[in-house]
């Protein structure tokens, strides 16, 4: 897998270097942490061989269970009486997406390492920005690709919601204004209703207006010009709008 | 034959009770095998005021019963010695222990580098423990055969009683002439010591289940653990 990435998060690091090393031993590891931290990546990654299962497939687990003396187990929480699994004098590999586990688990596995959620990794976060940036590019055919300190990357649900993030933004950053006018008529299309919906609406587009034009010009005067509007006016908006 | 030809020193080194020589000043002026090891848990400064206190009034030898426990060893008597004002001597004489006899799941004993389960151990302790470990060991030691699951519950249990951020020292190496029972079978003893910090002492029940269930001992002080090992050969 040549396009994996290297976390630059110690822990990570050191569960990484823990799990190569039971690649020799017979032992039962599990890797838990919040849902879509990475796990079953870095698995997949240092047991590229091993015959994976899905523990809520309960009789496939318990046929490979009893026939194999290596295995990895995804959603190893979805057992309720782990117990009396044969995990014992094999290597298994367990991945479940919890934060924190039972106490019943420690008697299970050898070792059980926590994957840290991606909030708590903030030296992996650039490199896979831009990657993700980069497969947005690609997949959606983008002109160009936003600047990273331009994206705010959603970390709620780890790398599905920053990666979603990223290729929400890196869409939206390169509109052109055909598209912004197909995307409002679809808005409006969806949600015009009430009987004051035209000033309501208006907002749509002199909010981010107003707010690039400062950005970009700096100050009142030079945007009222550029707007070609009164520069109390202009002021009046920004007052409306409530933008400093 | 005369006992001219009799080597006397041999002698006392491989007897099996700890003996020691001081010189006045309380330095070791000679130690057999069996003291070398008491060494490792005692303190010689506290050996020689033993001696002092319990020496005999004029020039001769005393035996004294009174129970020493360092670590794992315990003495029951000691024989206090000298006949000139330049060195007295101490012997220690072992508490006979029971044979204590293990029985052994061999379903799941795997042929085992002690080492890299050592290495595993500790690379899980330190995700979560940021003070320094120092490892002394052997790495040539010879695989041996062991539950490797079980055995790698019982290390993280132990490592994990230290937590903390001072420093864990951890040693590794074989022990002469003492053994572990199981199965009628003896077998050397791989001594892993771990010493740091005050432990914690709630999972030291489970450790001793875990130990003996892989054959094993252990043996729990404030600051250290023991864990005596069966090094069964593969």
């Amino acid at each position: 897998m040549s396009d994996y990435l290297q976390s630059k998060n110690p822990t990570v690091r050191q569960i990484e270097e823990s799990l190569k090393l039971t690649r020799n031993l017979f032992i039962s590891s599990l890797l838990y942490g919040e849902p879509h931290s990475g796990k079953r990546t870095l698995i997949r990654r240092i047991f590229p061989t091993l015959p994976i299962v899905d523990a809520r497939e309960e009789r496939e687990l318990a046929q490979l269970l009893e026939r194999e003396q290596e295995l990895i187990v995804e959603n190893f929480d979805a057992i309720s009486s782990p117990e009396p699994l044969p995990l014992e004098g094999k290597r298994i590999v367990a991945i479940a997406d919890i934060d924190t586990v039972p106490e019943r688990y420690d008697t299970l596995f050898a070792f059980l390492y926590r994957m840290p959620p991606l909030r708590e990794r903030h030296e992996d976060l650039p490199a896979f920005q831009e990657r993700f940036l980069e497969e947005a590019r690609r997949t959606l055919q983008l002109a160009h690709t936003p600047e990273p300190g331009t994206v705010k990357p959603d970390l709620s649900g780890n790398f599905l919601s920053f990666r979603a993030s990223i290729f929400r933004e890196a869409l939206l950053q390169d509109l052109g204004a055909e598209e912004l006018e197909r995307s409002l008529l679809h808005y409006f299309l969806e949600t015009l209703e009430g009987n004051n919906a035209y000033r309501e609406n208006l907002g749509l587009l002199e909010r981010p207006l107003l707010q690039a034009g400062l950005r970009r010009f700096g100050s009142q005067l030079k945007l009222a010009d550029v707007l070609g509007i009164n520069r109390n006016t202009l002021r009046k908006k920004l007052h409306e709008y409530r933008i400093d | 034959m005369n006992t001219a030809s009799i080597d006397f020193r041999f002698l006392a080194e491989s007897d099996g009770s700890p003996l020691l020589v001081f010189n006045h000043k309380g330095h070791i002026l000679y130690l057999n095998d069996a003291a070398e090891i008491l060494l490792g848990y005692a303190d010689h400064k506290e050996l020689f005021q033993i001696a002092l206190t319990h020496a005999p009034r004029d020039f001769g030898t005393q035996t004294v019963m009174m129970e020493l426990h360092y670590h794992q060893l315990q003495f029951y008597a000691i024989t206090v010695a000298y006949n000139s004002e330049e060195w007295v001597s101490i012997r220690l004489y072992y508490r006979p222990r029971i044979a204590e006899e293990h029985k052994l799941d061999s379903s799941h004993l795997r042929e085992t580098d002690l080492n890299l389960l050592l290495d595993m151990a500790i690379g899980f302790y330190q995700v979560k423990n940021r003070g320094k470990v120092r490892l002394m060991t052997d790495r040539d030691l010879p695989t041996f055969l062991t539950d490797q699951n079980t055995a790698s519950r019982l290390l993280r249990k132990a490592l994990e009683s230290f937590t903390s951020d001072a420093t864990l020292e951890i040693s590794l190496r074989m022990v002469p002439g003492e053994y572990i029972l199981i199965d009628g079978k003896r077998h050397p003893v791989l001594r892993l010591t771990f010493r740091g910090v005050p432990r914690r002492r709630h999972d030291d029940r489970t450790m001793e289940e875990l130990a003996e269930s892989i054959g094993a001992a252990p043996y729990f002080e404030e600051d250290e653990l023991i864990l005596d090992l069966p090094f069964i050969r593969a």
